[in-house]
């Protein structure tokens, strides 16, 4: 039996602060793959801000925003191989996108129009999970089905602070450790659910400590830095692959905009905090560091983001242009061979 | 023809069905190393290994969510949860997920999993050991539910769960398991859902019933004068509505039995139906006989509370007399 | 085409929203995401960026304005580009499994009826089996019922149900008729002393005030026992659409006049509006009938069984009498009570109708 790792209590971060801290760097990530980590960050932060301006124009429903949680997504989502399946919450509704996902598609989602159900199997990812934890366990299930098929297909699960009070996430932890299913369990802790403070939702000093209860090992890292998440979740996948079972991260963060659109968050946040953290946010800070490596240049940047913009709009004109759906699409997809009567009512 | 138990029957359909395909895996509390509480899944872990038999951690919620995984993953995850009431920490699972991933997936993946548990009162157990749920499972939509009555019918309508390509919950009613005995087919044996049984036939009176209260039928039926004629629901979900509205047209009066506490229990579903397409055959009332509105009772008492023939007859009775 | 942007749904549930302040102006030209308006709800202040691009064409809320969401707030002109097509398109509804309804009874010599219809064909003594049911589906109707019961095929007239009130009161008359013996005694009475707005009222009080003298007119006959009430709630009839209506006005003797004559309004209004409460109709130990106009010289009114009396009041007018010998005009009605001879007789009858008549004639202000 492997030995169960510490949790590092010491935040994991490898991008310096361009000043008195030096940057550092993930082993085997050279210039076109931290091109591809920037670029994704850009298409999801493009993605982000444009959802919030199309909700504003009544263009999608209520949207949970996940602006400055590009680089826990990005960083993670390309540690996988192909045949890893991703488990997102509502957090990750765009997750897909880093895998070929067209934005028409999560676009749809959020209009509430089903275009936007896509075939998990399609591009690996399950359906967006609008409850709260209730997915871990699923991606537990997956992982531990793979392994018993002798395929090497991981699971990586993400959901937030809040979610770790929840009984599937403890539920689907523990039967990872027990299956020792290849499964990354990755917290977004960035703080906040809704309302709630990290302080009201637990008493551990760390989620990561969570781990050691499952018999399985914790790593925090600094969920504002893409490489560290990268390196991490890199870690992980491999432990996972060699059957040494599942792995706890937790991405450390601070949740700097409101926790969706019907959200007013100035009630309860603090609002110089939250500007402090707007200003070293994660996507400035990779852009940074590129830049520091001399491998990020204007042209590049404004073609990274043009590219995203383009998609986007491309995206939201596919989507407005879909057909109302069918109604009776409320009844062709609940059974695969349906009770008579389903449409009597 | 081999004579069995209701419970023998159930381990037979897993065995049949687990050699029948590889995809199939039994999962729950204490069902591999014991084979199962009531035996149901004996012999299954020395048959077809650890990693098809499993034994989980005490965490039907866990059981459940992972079975969705699993499920996603291409296996065929049978799901034993050991007491109908230890079931309902995975009403989570089952309403939030397992009755809509399909729906979600805009009809792309299927979710062909199994969920089997003991169910209903009669066997002095303590508190949540015997009660009746059907209805949280009926309820729930893109599931459907199963309930047999006798052992031939347990391995069938669990094979043809096992089968379906939708999800299944089966119950089975617990003070059945080790009596009475029946004749059960060797081998593949797949009762269809969706199909009703006339346990017995009468032009006098309808009874309608499923599980255990098919046999509390047919004991009413012999006390009574008249002729009864008794429907064992057995599909609850897709349910054999033909079959109960023909009886009822035969008859004309009805009396739909459940051990369910009463309100919005299945029986009224029954009622429902009947009343909507079967008006014009009816003389009298549609009469349930349920258990009542309150905690199922401790066992010195479950008498008091469980249908009995004497019950039954008497409502019978009440119908007749228009 | 012009791009018409209309008031989004801005947050759950949030159905209207105040335009706190637009960002362009009638004539600009404004580029896609540039921002057009700020909008207040009850939740928070939105910036909202532009849509299309163009030129504002019209500007159709001001500011301050609070609108439904749903609203066009502004126009943007002939070159704005709208994003997408049109919102509004006609939505299928989802077409629910219809059954084909059979247009011709199936030929299973079942009998197609109601629990109604059966009871009804049960009531009546009509086999039902012996019909043809001229419903849908070949079903058997009430009206197929009640044809088989009918007698001869030649019955003549417009024929109309006993119903309700009516049937109440038909019920009712033939059950007093049946039972009571009744005489009715005649006198006139002098009304000029009489606020003929609160006749009822009146009456009222004096018949509950003479009933204290006379107790066996204010009595029931139980069996073979006569009940003395001692309560005095009286019953005023009022004629309704659907017929005769007996509202009963309780404690008349305890009551001021004021608080009689406005619970005789509030009831009359009630009864003509088919208001009145069951235990309004209840109960009444004692009857008065005014019918103003209408009534006659006087009449012979039938006693509210299982009361033993009843006063009715008949038309009062200007009629010649003679006083102190001389002829003189006077408000002049014949007071009629007819009275129950099991239980009354006419000597007392008499007395108590002429105290009634005293108190009316003395214009005696009641208590």
């Amino acid at each position: 039996m492997a030995q169960v790792l510490p949790a590092e209590h010491d935040v994991r971060r490898i991008i310096g602060d361009g000043e008195e801290v030096a940057d550092g760097e993930v082993d085997g990530l050279g210039d076109a793959a931290l091109l591809d980590l920037y670029r994704g960050m850009v298409l999801l932060r493009t993605y982000d801000e444009r959802s919030l301006v199309y909700h504003r124009q009544g263009r999608i429903g209520t949207y949970a925003i996940f602006w400055g949680h590009e680089a826990i997504q990005v960083g993670s989502a390309l540690a996988l191989a192909d045949e890893d399946w991703i488990f997102p919450s509502y957090r990750e509704s765009a997750i897909g996108l880093l895998r070929g996902m067209p934005p028409e598609t999560v676009l749809s989602w959020w209009r509430g129009h089903p275009a936007g159900w896509w075939d998990p199997r399609e591009y690996r990812v399950a359906s967006i999970a609008v409850p709260i934890a209730t997915h871990v366990p699923h991606a537990v299930g997956y992982a531990w089905g793979a392994k018993l098929k002798g395929e090497l297909a991981c699971a990586i699960a993400y959901f937030g602070d809040g979610a770790t009070s929840e009984g599937a996430f403890h539920e689907g932890a523990n039967f990872a450790a027990v299956m020792r299913a290849p499964a990354v369990l990755l917290c977004n802790n960035n703080q906040w659910a809704i309302s709630t403070p990290l302080s009201a939702q637990t008493r551990a000093e760390s989620l990561a400590d969570k781990a050691a209860g499952y018999g399985m090992p914790g790593v925090r890292v600094d969920g504002g830095d893409v490489l560290a998440v990268y390196q991490a979740t890199t870690e992980a996948l491999a432990r996972a692959r060699a059957g040494e079972g599942p792995t706890f991260i937790e991405a450390l963060t601070y949740r700097c905009a409101p926790h969706a659109t019907a959200d007013d968050p100035s009630v309860y946040w603090d609002a110089e905090r939250v500007d402090e953290e707007r200003r070293n946010e994660c996507l400035g800070r990779y852009e940074g560091y590129l830049r520091r490596l001399g491998v990020l240049t204007d042209e590049l940047a404004e073609e990274a983001r043009a590219d995203a913009l383009a998609r986007m709009k491309e995206g939201i004109a596919a989507a407005e242009a879909l057909p109302p759906p069918d109604p009776d699409v409320v009844f062709a997809h609940a059974y695969v061979d349906p009770p008579p009567g389903l449409r009597d009512g | 023809m081999a004579e069995k138990t209701l419970v023998e029957a159930v381990n037979d359909a897993l065995h049949v069905e687990m050699e029948r395909e590889d995809a199939i895996m039994v999962l729950g509390e204490d069902v591999g190393r014991a084979g199962g509480v009531f035996r149901a899944t004996a012999g299954l872990r020395d048959r077809f290994g650890v990693d098809r038999c499993v034994d989980t951690p005490l965490a039907e919620a866990g059981i459940l969510g992972t079975a969705i995984g699993l499920a996603m993953a291409g296996w065929r995850p049978v799901c034993e949860m050991q007491y109908e009431s230890f079931s309902y920490p995975c009403l989570d699972q089952l309403i939030t997920h397992v009755g809509r991933y399909r729906w979600r997936t805009g009809g792309a993946m299927e979710f062909p999993l199994t969920i089997r548990m003991p169910t209903g009162g009669g066997v002095r157990a303590p508190e949540l050991h015997e009660d009746s749920p059907e209805a949280y499972y009926v309820h729930t939509p893109g599931v459907k539910v199963a309930i047999p009555s006798t052992p031939a019918d347990a391995k069938g309508l669990l094979a043809a769960a096992i089968r379906d390509p939708d999800p299944v919950v089966v119950m089975e009613p617990k003070v059945l398991y080790r009596s009475p005995r029946g004749e059960v087919p060797e081998g593949e044996h797949v009762v269809p859902l969706g199909r009703a049984r006339i346990a017995r036939e009468g032009a006098d009176v309808t009874l309608v019933a499923y599980g255990a209260m098919v046999h509390v039928c047919l004991e009413a039926a012999k006390q009574l004068e008249a002729e009864a004629e008794v429907v064992d629901v057995r599909s609850l979900k897709p349910l054999d509505e033909e079959t109960i509205l023909a009886s009822v047209g035969k008859t004309g009066r009805v009396v739909v039995v459940q051990e369910a506490p009463r309100v919005a229990g299945f029986g009224a579903e029954i009622a429902a139906v009947i009343a909507e397409k079967a008006i014009l055959d009816l003389q009298g009332p549609i009469l349930r006989v349920t258990g009542y509105d309150v905690p199922f009772p401790y066992w010195s008492i479950e008498h008091a509370y469980l249908p009995t023939p004497e019950r039954v007859a008497e409502a019978a009775r009440q119908v007749l007399a228009y | 085409m012009p791009y018409e942007f209309k008031l989004p749904d801005l947050g759950e549930g949030v159905a209207e929203g105040e335009i706190a302040r637009w960002l362009v102006e009638v004539g600009q030209v404004i580029d896609e995401d540039d921002p057009l308006v700020e909008v207040q709800t009850d939740k928070t202040t939105v910036e909202i960026p532009s849509p299309a691009a163009g030129k504002v064409a019209r500007i159709l809320v001001e500011e301050g304005q609070v609108v439904p969401v749903g609203t066009v707030l502004i126009v943007i002109g002939e070159d704005g580009v709208a994003p997408g097509p049109a919102e509004e398109q006609p939505r299928a509804e989802p077409a629910p499994q219809q059954e084909a309804a059979e247009a011709v009874a199936p030929d299973d010599g079942k009998v197609r009826a109601t629990p109604l219809v059966r009871k009804i064909a049960r009531e009546l003594g009509v086999d039902l089996a012996s019909l043809t049911g001229t419903g849908p589906q070949g079903r058997i109707t009430e009206a197929d019922v009640r044809g088989a019961a009918e007698p001869a095929p030649d019955a003549e007239g417009r024929r109309e149900p006993l119903r309700g009130v009516r049937r109440l009161i038909a019920e009712h008359m033939t059950r007093a008729h049946r039972e009571v013996p009744p005489v009715t005694w005649v006198e006139e009475c002098d009304f000029a002393n009489v606020d003929l707005k609160q006749l009822v009222p009146l009456t009222l009080k004096a018949a509950a005030e003479a009933l204290k003298e006379f107790p066996e007119l204010n009595a029931r006959l139980e069996g073979d026992e006569i009940v003395y009430l001692d309560r005095y709630d009286l019953g005023f009839a009022v004629q309704t659409d659907q017929g005769l209506l007996v509202p009963v006005v309780r404690d008349v003797d305890s009551r001021s006049l004021e608080e009689v004559d406005a619970e005789v309004r509030r009831l009359a209004e009630a009864a003509r509006e088919g208001r009145l409460k069951p235990e309004e109709l209840r109960g009444s130990t004692f009857s008065v009938t005014s019918a103003g106009k209408l009534a006659g010289l006087f009449q012979t009114p039938i006693v509210n069984h299982p009361e033993v009396g009843i006063l009715s009041l008949g038309r009062i007018a200007e009629r010649p009498v003679v006083r102190d010998g001389e002829v003189v005009v006077r408000p002049i009605g014949y007071v009629a009570l007819t009275f129950d001879h099991r239980v009354v007789d006419g000597a007392r009858a008499a007395a108590f109708g002429l105290a009634v008549i005293d108190r009316l004639q003395n214009g005696e202000s009641p208590a």
